[in-house]
């Protein structure tokens, strides 16, 4: 008899547990459900759905830092050249650490925009000396990335580093294969020129068309 | 009194809420952190750098 109704107060407590856990499953399943309709949007019957895309403007430089190291220009030469277009051959005359892969820049964006390069400085502020270089070429890395201003780029043609915008593309693609632009630097370092440890930021602006 | 079984299968059927509660708000917080993602800022900065060292024969000319 005593066991019989124990058995039956366990099955009681049992039983209030049971729906304890219900009550709170059911909350936190209202909950979650409630947080899942907000995020995706739901609708009933018949009706409009108005949504407005917002138009991004972003580029990114995914590679955006070209280091040479430290080197000197070969004894006895006027200068040496640093190209990071040239290949095996980027470091002519000097034993600086060789960079072939430029600058890299994509339009991350959702709007195809006008694409704007400038440098902090010229060619003899940052390396002084006779006769310095410091120029960009700019070229597609995806086929049909950047229609390039015919008027400030030609195709393989370095132009010198400006600290005034130069527009490079009239229309700088979002297409996720199309949408990037590659910029390879040369430098012309005179054997006197400044020493010590130089640098520059170069800056890309994007306005959407 | 209610019967053992209809507990078990109270109890069974709260875990399996739970579970899917557990579900949902999981695919919830990756919708947030994509979202995040999408409107992240990319840099429209690059730098150069080197370091220059005088020509070899500078210091023995200078000496």
């Amino acid at each position: 008899m005593v066991a019989k109704n124990k058995n039956k107060q366990a099955n009681k407590l049992l039983f209030y547990f049971a729906i304890a856990l219900l009550v709170v499953s059911l909350f936190i399943f209202f909950v979650n459900v409630n947080k899942f309709f907000k995020i995706t949007g739901k609708a009933t019957g018949t009706g409009t759905a108005n949504l407005t895309i917002e138009s991004i403007t972003n580029i990114n430089f995914t590679t955006a830092n070209i280091n040479w190291g430290s080197g000197s220009v070969t004894a006895g030469q006027a200068n040496a050249t640093l190209d990071t277009s040239a290949g095996a051959n980027n470091v002519t005359r000097g034993n600086w650490t060789g960079n072939t892969a430029g600058l890299i820049i994509e339009n991350i964006g959702n709007v195809n925009v006008t694409l704007l390069i400038k440098s902090g400085v010229n060619a003899s502020t940052l390396l002084g000396g006779t006769s310095p270089l410091y120029q960009f070429n700019f070229t597609n890395a995806e086929v049909g990335s950047c229609t390039f201003n015919v008027s400030t780029n030609a195709t393989g043609t370095f132009y010198d580093a400006s600290t005034t915008d130069r527009q490079v593309c009239n229309n700088f693609d979002i297409a996720q294969t199309n949408d990037t632009l590659r910029i390879d630097v040369r430098l012309a370092i005179p054997s006197n020129s400044k020493t010590g440890a130089i640098g520059d930021i170069i800056t890309a602006t994007a306005t959407g068309i | 009194m209610v019967s053992k079984k209809v507990i078990v299968i109270l109890i069974i059927f709260s875990l399996l809420l739970l579970v899917f509660s557990l579900m949902i708000n999981i695919s919830v917080s990756n919708n947030e952190i994509n979202d995040e993602q999408e409107i992240s800022n990319g840099s429209p900065e690059a730098s150069i750098g080197l370091i220059i060292n005088p020509p070899a024969n500078s210091g023995a000319a200078a000496g």
